[in-house]
């Protein structure tokens, strides 16, 4: 009998010790979860409503730029696009609760940036598209600015305004020389060499180009009176090597002078565009410097200096910074009364951000508390990979929606949109 | 209690015992930290599989080559973790240190980040390399003093590290002291006397003392370079590479092997990494060779995959007119062709169109007027003024009307130091397109320099 005990103690014994054995084994090669971090963000103060505006078409899409504009005049907001993929600068109009969709052109190289003006003087909205012509860094000459002439009911007339020089990034228009006739400043953004140039109407579409300043990596060329003398100064950001925002002042007549409204010794801030605002509305221009460029690597990570600045026009070519925003990635910036409570809030998107985290949002909204303190408050987080924001009313609301454009050259796929409206609730 | 009730009891004891040391074993063992697979390709993600298996937990040297291999394919936090435990394995190992300095970095943990390299430096650690990584990450907190200090601390160690007096340059410049520029360039201007980013830094240090004839010359200089590299993170994504797996290895060594003259294993190994993870930049590569093996079926797959996701862009349209003229579709091709030039100036399809139309003297030379004008621009972009010059020349003996090639000769002539010819062709250039404003400001620039004697302005081979 007690032989039996012992034997049967001693068997368990030996399961005990190889079960915890095996346990150990199989624990030790069984690797865990890596805890996810979630940002803690607040939640959702106003309602939108999700609409794609448009054929997703790609599995990945690639836009570069969306604006909310009133381009045929007829009192409601449209919204152009410019699609890469498909060569193409793209008007879609509201009809009926779905959107039409009419092609400006589709023979365009990574169109950057569409602009709007009235180029030739005969009272119609004529496109000026520029054209990257490589949407991957490059220093090839490869840039080019088209025009696209409004021919009414004979549709758009193409015309080349500048040629042979590197990726051209943006084209805003203003009567620099006094002239009275159209010209252009032109951000040729290039990769290790690049420029910002103004081009000067000849009149019959010739342009003359003078070169402003030789730097690579200016994205954006906005225009205003920044200094209230009554001629339009021209501003840029520069982006690469170095991060400053720059400003061009006019004497009336052509000729510029140069002054750094901002600068930064962090190589990295990642600047990636430059948006014209009167944030404060006390009658100047001020600008919105969205920040978080990130990718010069091939894996990224939200950084803590990214998200959005406003450069705040104090007069005499004094320009304060304040940063509105830490957020991700952040690729792009517009403003608009998001809550219509008749303050400016500005709407931000980001490019990459950590999406492994699904929590992670790609489009937040800064509310303005009217003394311009901001609150950051969150969108959406789908579609990733945002590229592009424009804010307007679309739904005739009286309240401003926001419309973005998806990049996606970059994993992971799983939250794909090309162009996206977040449209005001109740 | 009887005898066999104590020994049962020991033993229970003894059970007891094993089971809490296991539990507390269980709590306190470092765990690998796992990552979504579904993030690479099949391949790297078997490596990886792999070497979670392989991992003895108390050493730190397989932490540190785990750590890599999660910093090589993006899985930065997971990296961080385990560049952590093998720091913390093996404190004094001044590699696991700086590894996980890296991954803090990457992360944007800049004051730890900072701590680590300094600790990693103490421990011995003083490659330039690492210094250099310390002040970008001083600038990143936006502390110039620290980083101009590291920057410095690069150079000494090793004076032939550009990326650390470019960016010193950068840095003396925004901080007011253009000066001070040129002793920190000059090594790399005596080298290599057309070097890109040292003579753009020239270039501006010499604007901002109001010298702008002076840095007119510099960014002449600059605009020629041969060759131009950028900071690149000496512990980042090239550490892939080392895994010797995924899309990105096969792509290299198709590279190779295509360097060595096997196209065909080129094509096999390039395709091998499509089948992995689809790019684009591969998928033109591939289909480049797959014409080169006369496989026109495999480039027209794949270049309809690439204007799919990338739109139509020359290259690509000259690419496909190749495929369609392999299988003799000479109409297709010649609309191939067409489209790449009607994108953009093509030197490979204008030269297409112009053997196309050898029956039709003047439209093939005017293709061909085209297409040593496109090889002229990308002379240009390479940085090789000889051969830019001698294309133009050669395209406007064709077609004399051509602003551009007039421009670009001009641009070419001027960096060649022949400032006599550099001003004839800008003159050409603005008869015939007097708003051309980039000839008119360079005319202008020389214009205001004074004549040089013994100037080599042989028109020898100037078109007329």
């Amino acid at each position: 009998m007690r032989s039996y005990l012992v034997t049967g103690l001693l068997f368990l014994l030996a399961c005990g010790i190889a079960g915890g054995v095996f346990v150990a084994w199989r624990y030790a090669h069984n690797p865990v979860k890596y805890p996810q971090e979630t940002p803690e963000l607040l939640p959702a103060a106003l309602k939108w409503k999700k609409t794609e505006i448009g054929k997703t078409g790609s599995p990945r899409p690639r836009i570069t730029n969306v604006q909310i504009v009133d381009f045929d005049r007829d009192g409601a907001n449209d919204v152009l696009v410019c699609d890469p993929q498909r060569n193409a600068v793209i008007c879609y109009r509201q009809a009926g609760g779905d959107w039409s969709e009419q092609v400006l052109a589709n023979d365009l190289v990574v169109p950057a940036h569409a602009t709007l003006t009235d180029i030739d003087g005969d009272d119609d909205l004529d496109v000026v598209v520029s054209e990257l012509g490589d949407i991957w860094p490059s220093d090839e000459i490869v840039g080019r600015l088209v025009l696209l002439e409004n021919r009414g009911s004979e549709g758009f007339q193409r015309r080349v305004l500048l040629d042979a020089v590197r990726r051209v990034a943006d084209a805003q228009p203003g009567d620099f020389d006094g002239d009275g006739d159209v010209d252009l400043a032109v951000a040729v953004f290039g990769y290790s060499r690049g420029e910002v140039l103004w081009l000067e109407n000849r009149g019959d579409y010739r342009f003359r180009e003078h070169r402003l300043w030789s730097r690579p990596g200016a994205i954006h060329v906005p225009v205003a009176d920044f200094d209230g003398d009554g001629d339009l100064d021209i501003a840029t950001v520069i982006s690469q090597d170095d991060e400053q925002v720059l400003a061009f002042e006019n004497n009336g007549k052509g000729g510029f002078q140069r002054h750094v409204l901002f600068s930064s010794v962090n190589y990295d801030l990642g600047s990636a565009g430059l948006v014209l605002t009167d944030l404060d509305q006390d009658g100047d221009a001020d600008l919105l410097l969205p920040a978080g460029d990130n990718l010069e690597e091939n894996y990224t990570w939200p950084q803590p200096y990214h998200g959005c600045f406003w450069l705040e026009n104090k007069g005499g070519w004094k320009f304060d910074s304040h940063r509105i925003a830490t957020f991700g990635a952040t690729y792009a910036a517009a403003a608009g009364d998001l809550d219509a409570d008749g303050d400016l809030d500005v709407a931000l998107v980001s490019l990459l951000n950590d999406w492994s985290s699904p929590a992670n949002p790609s489009v937040v909204w800064l509310e303005n508390d009217g003394r311009q303190n901001f609150q950051l408050l969150p969108v959406d987080s789908n579609p990733t990979h945002l590229v592009t924001v424009s804010c307007g009313d679309l739904n005739g609301d009286g309240r401003d929606d926001i419309v973005a454009g998806g990049l996606h050259v970059r994993p992971p796929y799983d939250r794909v949109g090309r162009v996206t409206a977040w449209l005001s609730q109740p | 209690m009887s005898r066999w009730q104590r020994r049962f009891a020991v033993l229970i004891g003894v059970e007891l015992a094993l089971g809490l040391g296991a539990a507390a074993y269980f709590v306190t063992r470092p765990k690998i930290p796992a990552v979504d697979f579904s993030q690479v390709d099949i391949e790297a993600a078997a490596v990886i599989m792999a070497h979670q298996q392989g991992m003895t937990l108390s050493r730190g040297e397989h932490w540190q080559s785990l750590a890599r291999l999660y910093l090589g394919f993006g899985y930065l936090p997971q990296a961080e973790i385990c560049a952590r435990q093998a720091a913390e394995l093996d404190p004094n190992s001044k590699d696991a240190v700086y590894l996980w300095a890296v991954t803090l970095d990457r992360l944007g943990r800049l004051d730890e980040a900072v701590d680590k390299i300094k600790q990693a430096q103490a421990l011995g650690l003083g490659a330039a390399s690492v210094s250099v990584r310390l002040a970008r990450l001083e600038l990143r907190r936006e502390a110039a003093d620290e980083a101009e200090q590291a920057f410095r601390q690069a150079l000494e160690k090793d004076e032939d590290q550009m990326s650390a007096a470019v960016s010193l340059g950068r840095l003396l410049l925004l901080t007011d002291r253009a000066a001070e520029v040129e002793p920190v360039v000059r090594r790399f201007i005596e080298q290599e006397p057309r070097s890109h980013a040292p003579c753009q830094l020239m270039a501006w240090a010499e604007r901002e003392q109001g010298r702008s004839q002076a840095a007119e010359d510099w960014l002449v200089k600059a605009e020629w370079r041969p060759s131009y590299s950028r900071f690149t993170d000496p512990l980042a994504d090239t550490e892939r590479w080392g895994a010797s797996c995924g899309a990105l290895w096969w792509v290299t060594q198709g590279r190779a092997a295509e360097a060595a003259g096997k196209e065909d294993e080129a094509a096999h190994l390039i395709q091998r990494a499509l089948t992995l993870g689809w790019d684009e930049k591969f998928a033109i590569e591939a289909a480049t060779l797959s014409l080169k093996n006369e496989q026109p079926r495999d480039a027209l797959s794949m270049l309809r995959h690439v204007t799919n996701v990338a739109g139509h862009a020359p290259q690509t349209s000259f690419l496909r007119g190749e495929a369609n003229l392999i299988q003799r579709k000479t109409n297709s091709a010649i609309d191939d062709w067409s489209e790449s030039v009607r994108l953009r100036e093509n030197q490979a399809a204008e030269r297409r169109l112009a053997q196309t139309y050898r029956q039709q003297p003047e439209v093939e030379q005017e293709h061909l007027a085209k297409m040593l004008l496109a090889t002229g621009i990308d002379a240009c972009e390479e940085g090789d003024p000889e051969n830019t010059a001698a294309a133009m020349t050669e395209s406007l003996k064709l077609e004399p009307e051509q602003s551009m090639a007039w421009y670009f000769l001009g641009e070419a002539r001027r960096v060649q130091g022949k400032d006599g010819p550099a001003r004839e062709a800008y003159q050409h250039c603005l008869e015939i397109d007097p708003d051309h404003g980039r000839a008119r400001e360079a005319l202008a620039v020389l214009d205001s320099k004074p004549e040089t004697a013994g100037e080599s302005d042989t028109a020898e081979s100037e078109p007329q």
